[in-house]
């Protein structure tokens, strides 16, 4: 991928996503210098300014990811930081927070440094590590998290490892609300639903894979909600699966408990009746439940009480999945399909796409550091990507973005899954005073 | 001939073939083997069973019951065409060891059929002497095997079939389709 | 929406024998019938018939199960294929050699069928999907999944001595929820048309969703042995015991066990059926496991017959398919 170098740039006829007239805007030096109706003024020209024709395109705001897998260190033979944050870029991602699961986990300076390093010379996505919760994950002994904030962890997190000892969780949850650490933690029993692989449901039955039940992420959400009571540490439950869930997590926001909540994008689409067939391309840590469950999560988006979505993107090798469905490693690579799945979320939620991109965008900023997105506005760095909703997805470019391609729409037609085509794609992303045309 | 092209032997004519087959069969036994008839599904099941209740009838003294081989275990195109439809499982009430066997078939042609019933009948235990009796003997032999009884002969071709209706005794003639 | 059947080859014939789940009630009926044949010669003094001469068997255990390894062996002995036993339990595999590295051996090895015995409950669906196209696949059993021949050999047993499922009602007694025998046990009873499955049990070893495979759950043993025709026991393994899903075996058969004096409740011809082996004094009476009502032993002889019909179906189609596509 080529990084133009153009002092000035002026996208033409370009739409916003609030409104469809055509607009110009130009950025200098990296920040965007104006947004004004195309008619209204004449065009600047020179030979340090690139003219891109906007026509038919959508200007959105870069996107932010609240939970993704880089696989890097220590699992590159499933990804790499450059892989996935160039596919992450691609998808209109520019700013990614990766899980602290990698190996070694995200529990010191030095793997933060590391990242950060790779990142830069990546030049993909801007990647945000989060610090593993405690030492190795292992939910004994607490990280030096105020240490790890300092070198540029918004949030920390236990990833898909629960904390059994909630002696441990007490005392993490009052140290992180000591610095303002926002803890991403995802509602998992230690032991309730331990070796399951699938929603706890009919279709488990039918198959006899061991299961996990809804209660398995009710009971360590209540006892994360209990806890957050008390210790006021600011609390975001990653990647919520059941309706049950929705309504524990409303109470809390009713009760002004700092609570904010996402849901992975795959599981506003996809029910446990996919795993017919033990089609493993559907494993997923967090598993997909039941209809009733998946429509409550779109209802519960629609309403505001899910704040953000997250792509929860985890690439695999080929040799993840080449195995009896149990024995698979969970996860799906997210990226390569996450915009056109998004763009069929107005339809599918009720939400006009401006909200649905806010849920990307505007709102996972908010929730690990508070602050407004400026990336489109006059005077600030530009941060946004040229959205063209019509183009189709090129099935053959994923494996030149991402290394995984562990995904339902790489073995199934979006008509067989009952969604509409595949359709969305980047055109040139501008983050970090860079521009990337694609 | 009718208008299909397929020639229809009638009941009357079939019996008359079938009658014709006993003296020829009774000479071939002798008194000190115990016969018995055994049947290769489907139509030699209803020959036999005609044959039988005559030998009965004569007095001739032969195992009270047909036995009935199903051959789809034996036959010889498992590895070209698989596994036939069972038509029921063979049954040989009585003990074959040392008897005369008397072995019947509707048709003979190629005698693959038979070389498998052979096979089969020797796995229930060793005769002491096999017979082949068929109501029709056609042309095509593959085999060195020759029916000792035979009820008629016809002269058709590869491409056209023989089949027996047990219900009418009647048997056609007629093109492959 | 989801993967195609595996089962299937392109003819739309039965090519691997996986689960019941997929199988129409003709193929059930086409196997049974097919059993019946060969049921007649097991009972001959030369038990052996010439149908898969030169073909090779792999039975590819990756879990214990003598019973089984022995009858599948038997089955394609007595059908005069060449049998490869390849315990798996203590081998490579599990040292990191991929399961389907083995396979690609096996296969290297020119074998004609895979009977697969594992613990992951989905196995044999993935090692169908993955072997070369000539080879068949039987599934042996696959974790909690399904054990298909299992239960077609349970059907044959059921239909041989009561003929028609539709009049009867077929009580499932115990771990529902851990036991692929009860899974292939219900689809099949269920695809053949049978008036009522019953199953009972304590509800950590009978989720509720268990009547999404068509059958009714009832409270107490008692309740579901009234009007019985077809009362089968499972097999409760030995690690549930004294665990938090069953807290002694003592207590299972005083609220679970097949006494005399429950069965006394079915109906007088109601037969006993258990895939065994049966823990005595858990699941039932010694009395009643070796009581006149009982199949349990020829469910175990029928088992032959059974694998023999399945076994010969496939290849047979392996056959026909190669045939259509030269």
């Amino acid at each position: 991928m080529s990084v133009t170098t153009e002092q000035v740039i002026i996208i033409d006829r370009v739409q916003l996503l609030d409104n469809d007239t055509e607009h110009r805007i130009t950025i200098r030096d990296g920040h965007v210098e104006s947004i004004v109706a195309s008619s209204d003024a004449s065009k600047e020209t020179g030979p340090n300014v690139l003219v891109i024709d906007g026509q038919g395109q959508t200007a959105v705001r870069g996107l932010c990811d609240l939970y993704s897998r880089l696989r890097e260190p220590g699992l590159t033979r499933k990804g790499s930081i450059a892989t996935e944050s160039q596919a992450a870029l691609a998808s209109g991602f520019t700013k990614v927070l990766c899980s602290p699961d990698t190996q070694p986990t995200i529990d010191s300076i030095a793997t933060v440094q590391l990242i950060r390093q790779r990142a830069e010379a990546a030049q993909g996505a801007e990647i945000l590590p989060i610090a593993a919760l405690t030492v190795g994950l292992a939910g004994e002994q607490l990280s030096e998290l105020a240490t790890l904030q300092a070198a540029g962890c918004p949030a920390a997190s236990q990833a898909d490892v629960p904390v059994g000892n909630t002696n441990v969780l007490y005392s993490a949850m009052e140290y992180a609300a000591s610095f303002s650490m926002p803890l991403f933690m995802t509602a998992r029993d230690s032991q309730l639903g331990a070796g399951g692989c699938a929603h706890a449901g009919a279709m488990a039955t039918k198959l006899g894979l061991p299961s996990i039940p809804v209660a398995a992420e009710t009971v360590a959400l209540a006892r994360l909600l209990e806890l957050c009571r008390e210790t006021e540490c600011r609390l975001h439950i990653s990647r919520i699966s059941s309706a049950r869930s929705l309504q524990m997590i409303d109470a809390a926001k009713q009760a002004a408990l700092p609570v904010t909540c996402d849901v992975a994008l795959h599981h506003l689409f996809f029910t446990d009746e996919q795993l017919a067939g033990y089609d493993s391309t559907f494993h997923s840590e967090v598993p997909f439940r039941s209809l009733a469950d998946r429509d409550a999560l779109r209802e519960g988006l629609r309403a505001g009480i899910i704040d953000a979505i997250c792509t929860d993107h985890a690439p695999h090798d080929r040799d993840a999945s080449l195995a009896p469905f149990p024995a698979t490693e969970p996860g799906l690579s997210a990226y390569h399909w996450a915009l056109p799945l998004i763009l069929q979320l107005p339809e599918l939620v009720g939400l006009p796409l401006n909200q649905v991109f806010e849920k990307l965008s505007a709102a996972p900023r908010r929730i690990i550091d508070g602050a407004e997105h400026t990336g489109m506005t006059e005077g600030e760095q530009a941060d946004f990507f040229l959205l063209n909703k019509d183009a189709a997805v090129d099935p053959m470019k994923v494996s030149l973005e991402s290394v995984g391609t562990n995904h339902p729409l790489n073995i199934h037609s979006a008509e067989s899954l009952g969604l509409s085509p595949m359709l969305g794609r980047v055109s040139h992303a501008f983050l970090q005073s860079r521009h990337h045309p694609f | 001939m009718n208008e299909t092209g397929t020639t229809v032997f009638d009941t009357q004519t079939v019996n008359s073939w079938l009658d014709g087959m006993l003296a020829p069969l009774m000479q071939l036994f002798d008194e000190q083997t115990p016969i018995a008839l055994i049947g290769i599904r489907r139509g030699g099941v209803d020959v036999g069973t005609h044959l039988l209740a005559e030998l009965k009838a004569q007095g001739v003294a032969v195992e009270e019951e047909l036995g009935e081989l199903n051959i789809a275990f034996y036959r010889d195109d498992f590895s070209s065409v698989g596994l036939h439809p069972v038509v029921g499982p063979s049954q040989v009430p009585f003990d074959i060891e040392d008897k005369h066997i008397v072995l019947v078939d509707d048709v003979l042609g190629t005698g693959r059929t038979v070389r498998a019933a052979m096979n089969e009948i020797f796995d229930y235990g060793r005769p002491a002497k096999i017979t082949l009796a068929v109501l029709v003997e056609r042309q095509g032999h593959e085999l060195p095997i020759r029916a000792d009884v035979v009820g008629h002969s016809l002269d058709v071709g590869k491409n056209e079939y023989i089949d027996l209706d047990a219900s009418t005794m009647q048997v056609s003639v007629g093109k492959k389709s | 929406m989801s993967l195609a059947d595996p089962q299937f080859n392109a003819l739309g014939e039965l090519h691997h024998f996986i689960d019941i789940d997929g199988l129409d009630k003709s193929l059930l009926t086409q196997i049974l019938d097919t059993a019946e044949g060969f049921a007649g010669v097991n009972d001959r003094t030369i038990k052996n018939v010439p149908l898969l001469r030169g073909k090779t068997v792999a039975n590819l255990f990756f879990e214990n199960s003598t019973r089984t390894r022995t009858a599948f062996e038997l089955a394609a002995k007595r059908l005069s294929a060449d049998v490869l036993n390849v315990d798996l339990v203590t081998s490579s595999t599990n040292k990191g050699e991929s399961l389907l590295d083995t396979l690609h051996v096996l296969e290297a090895l020119q074998c004609d069928m895979f009977v697969v015995r594992h613990g992951e409950s989905g196995a044999a669906h993935f090692i169908a999907r993955h072997v070369s196209p000539s080879i068949n696949v039987i599934n042996g059993g696959d974790g909690q999944h399904s054990h298909p021949t299992q239960g077609m050999l349970d059907m044959f047993t059921i239909r041989r001595h009561k003929g028609d499922f539709s009049n009867l009602c077929v009580v499932l007694i115990g771990d529902i929820r851990h036991s692929r025998v009860a899974r292939s046990d219900i689809s099949a009873l269920v695809k053949l048309g049978t008036g009522e499955v019953r199953v009972v049990g304590p509800r950590t070893l009978v989720p509720s969703d268990v009547e999404s495979l068509g059958v009714t759950i009832f409270p107490t043993l008692e309740k579901a042995l009234v009007g019985a025709d077809v009362i089968m026991g499972l097999r409760l393994q030995k690690e549930r015991m004294r665990t938090a899903t069953v807290p002694s075996s003592g207590e299972f058969y005083r609220t679970y066990g097949l006494s005399p004096e429950r069965l006394a409740l079915a109906k007088p011809d109601a037969l006993i059926m258990h895939p065994g082996p049966t823990n005595r004094g858990v699941e039932i009476a010694g009395s009643v496991a070796d009581g006149k009502q009982s199949v349990i032993l020829e469910q175990v002889t029928y088992g032959i017959a059974v694998r023999m019909a399945v076994m010969s179906i496939v290849m047979g189609n392996a056959t026909n398919l190669r045939r259509a596509q030269s």
